[in-house]
């Protein structure tokens, strides 16, 4: 059971969006569609969605293209959509009847999502009360009210501090166990990171990195190494000629090494000069350093 | 039609639920009390003020002071007769004989005051003949002249020695009795333009609110949500409806309101400008055929309004995209004037088979004059063709401009965008 999408493409004007994108996303598992702004992201999720016209290539559910009639879908839009006038729970139920619900089954989902998500105290408020976090989680319950096979989450974590990241975090990881389909876009790759076993990035409407994150890491290998300390650490490595990848306000530094012994020789030098860092360790990049390097290195 | 429904009702319990529609239809039910109730109040004044013979003493005094002066000055001091009977015929003037040598004082101050007239007597080819001058007098040189010739006219067969009884009879205006066959009356140009301008402000207002409405759910970002569980036609349709019904309940409550304030307060007999008040003329059959191209006339347009919304991205844009509108709205609302003047005229008859203006101007025009029934039919027929086809163009601009945002779309760029999408 997956979502095929098979060389998708969309022109606006003379400005080509989305150029022959083909992506496989399985069930039970989320996938994540990730790139920079203006990649083509939103857009592909909206021709999957039938909301934009798919001029060529095809989108299958199952092996049979994908229709309203096929598969029920879930969208958290990125751009957030609510009536500002209308009671939070009266506007859950009408999206939820559209999508074929009664009123009763409604109301019972809406209360189930609304406690796990804790925003069951504002389902009677009117939208222009709630914050803007808030709003964000109301939203995903549109996205899930229905029980949907596949759920499209467009920045699912924008706007929400991170103990609503983590509440939305484990909703995302309760989908993914009752054996939903769920297809991220987004920019903050720690997030993703944690629950995304397959992704592509995309660059200008085309994809640059392809496949399942584990080998997707593998294939970059060790690649990177972190080491705790003050700014010494830093002038040492520096000295060295070692190239910082990203520093932390807490005084962990990640440099970019080609073998294992330029990150042995700054600890050795490290210790030499009597310091003795709490943290060391090799490791493959991060999805955040494959991100900028795959984006920037074609820049 | 599950989701027809669905958006229908949320669209219909959100509006009717909505301030400015309950705030707007106390005002709406309150003025037609008003305006309803108003002969009754009329009536009640004039019974009053006729039954006060001392205040009737005292009006008459005050017309006096405002009547308005006709100034007559005799050249050839000829028609002193002529003269006489003026100031016996012209009661509703103060008509006051002058000299020659007033003539350009008086002259100025006619000018100056823009009221009061001078009529200046002369001899010519041996017959009276007299200067008018008027700035903007109600005197009219018609009955003025009528009113000197007949003097003329006998003075000079009394010289002819001619019986008096012959005079009397060479003189006598002819008698003659109007009988107007068919609708035409003052009362209908009353109910007629009430109706004209209730159809009107109607189709605007609620078409405007359809605009409004999708521009918000463009605007709140809804509109993605919406299309990603149904059909934008379905969305167009089903607002459209929802706030037809709202409009619908509106009119019905103006009319509820109407009949039975009428029913209550309606003086028998009442006059206005001294025409017997009947509005015998509204009969069912005119009412329905009302609502008929209320109903039709408000989807026409509120499809073409629901375009303009879809075609901005902010809510405050919405003005300036319903313009084009408007106008046509306006023009149509004009053009059915004569409908209510002239009902029979060739104008009107034209007006009110056009689709855009039929559903002004048809209604009036059963009121004030006999319409066949296939006319009606023809008119009516017309005008559902042409909302279908302005609804099949609006739900496909709608559902390509729906998702553009960015500043308000050109007639090219909708185009193009219409061809991008199909």
């Amino acid at each position: 059971m997956s979502l095929e999408a098979k060389n998708l493409y969309k022109q606006f004007g003379e400005k080509i969006a989305v150029n022959n994108i083909s992506f496989t996303a399985e069930k039970g598992k989320v996938f994540g569609l990730l790139g920079t702004n203006g990649a083509g992201k939103t857009t592909s999720i909206r021709m999957i969605l039938g909301i934009l016209e798919n001029e060529k290539g095809t989108i299958l559910w199952e092996g049979k293209p994908l229709g309203r009639n096929t598969v029920k879908c879930g969208y958290l839009a990125e751009e957030r959509g609510l009536y500002p006038k209308n009671k939070i729970m009266e506007q859950l139920i009408y999206f939820a009847n559209l999508q074929g619900l009664t009123k009763k089954d409604a109301q019972k989902s809406i209360q189930y999502w609304a406690e796990k998500l804790e925003v069951t105290e504002y389902l009677n408020q009117v939208a222009d009360h709630l914050s803007k976090g808030n709003q964000q989680k109301i939203q995903v319950i549109t996205a899930i009210v229905h029980n949907p096979d596949v759920i499209f989450l467009d920045e699912p974590f924008s706007g929400l501090d991170p103990v609503n990241t983590n509440i939305l975090k484990n909703v995302i990881l309760e989908l993914k166990a009752l054996g939903k389909t769920i297809i991220i876009s987004s920019h903050q790759m720690h997030a993703v990171e944690e629950f995304c076993d397959k992704l592509v990035i995309l660059k200008k409407g085309s994809i640059i990195v392809d496949g399942y994150l584990k080998d997707i890491k593998r294939s970059y290998g060790r690649t990177h190494f972190s080491i705790s300390g003050d700014n010494k650490i830093a002038e040492l490595a520096k000295d060295i000629g070692l190239n910082l990848a990203s520093s932390r306000g807490d005084g962990l530094y990640t440099y970019k090494i080609t073998a294992d012994e330029q990150a042995h020789s700054l600890l050795g030098i490290a210790i030499k000069n009597n310091i003795f860092p709490d943290r060391f360790e090799i490791h493959e990049p991060s999805l955040h350093e494959i991100f900028v390097d795959k984006v920037g290195e074609q820049k | 039609m599950k989701d027809l429904i669905c958006v229908f009702n949320f669209t219909f319990i959100t509006g009717i639920r909505k301030k400015s529609f309950i705030i707007s239809t106390i005002i709406i039910l309150f003025l037609t009390v008003a305006i309803t109730i108003s002969p009754a109040v009329i009536d009640y004044f004039k019974s009053n003020s006729n039954s006060d013979t001392q205040t009737e003493a005292n009006k008459e005094e005050q017309k006096n002071e405002l009547k308005e002066n006709l100034y007559i000055i005799d050249s050839s001091n000829l028609y002193s007769k002529e003269v006489a009977a003026l100031k016996e015929s012209m009661l509703d003037f103060n008509v006051v004989e002058s000299q020659a040598t007033q003539q350009e004082e008086i002259i100025k101050t006619i000018n100056e005051n823009k009221k009061n007239a001078l009529i200046l007597l002369y001899e010519k080819d041996n017959l009276p003949a007299f200067d008018f001058y008027t700035n903007d007098s109600s005197a009219s040189p018609h009955s003025i002249s009528s009113s000197i010739k007949s003097t003329y006219v006998t003075s000079l067969l009394e010289e002819a020695k001619l019986e008096a009884s012959l005079i009397h009879r060479t003189l006598s205006s002819i008698e003659y009795n109007v009988n107007p066959l068919g609708k035409s009356n003052f009362s209908y140009y009353v109910i007629a333009y009430l109706m004209l301008f209730v159809l009107f402000f109607s189709v605007y207002l609620y078409g405007y609110m359809v605009a409004m409405s999708v521009a918000a759910e463009k605007t709140s970002r809804v509109m993605e949500i919406l299309l990603t569980s149904t059909k934008p036609a379905i969305i167009v349709i089903g607002k459209t409806l929802a706030m037809g019904v709202l409009g619908l309940i509106q009119l019905l409550l103006l009319g509820v309101t109407a009949m039975i304030t009428f029913g209550l307060t309606f003086p028998s007999n009442f006059e206005l400008f001294g025409t017997m008040m009947d509005f015998s003329q509204i009969t069912p059959g005119s009412v329905i055929i009302a609502l008929l191209y209320f109903i039709f006339g408000y989807l026409l347009y509120a499809f073409l309004n629901a375009v303009s919304g879809a075609l901005v991205s902010k809510a405050e844009d919405v003005n300036s995209a319903v313009m084009p509108i408007t106008f046509i709205v306006l023009i149509a609302f004009y053009l059915s004037y004569p409908s209510v003047m002239a009902p029979d005229s060739k104008m009107s008859s034209i007006v009110s088979f056009i689709p855009f203006t039929s559903p002004f101007s048809m209604p009036s025009r059963v009121l004030g004059t006999d319409v066949s029934g296939i006319s009606i039919l023809l008119s009516l027929a017309l005008l559902i063709a042409t909302t279908v086809i302005v609804a099949f163009i609006s739900i496909k601009v709608y559902t390509a401009a729906t998702l553009h945002y960015g500043k308000l779309l050109k007639p090219k760029e909708v185009i193009r965008l219409v061809k991008e999408h199909n």
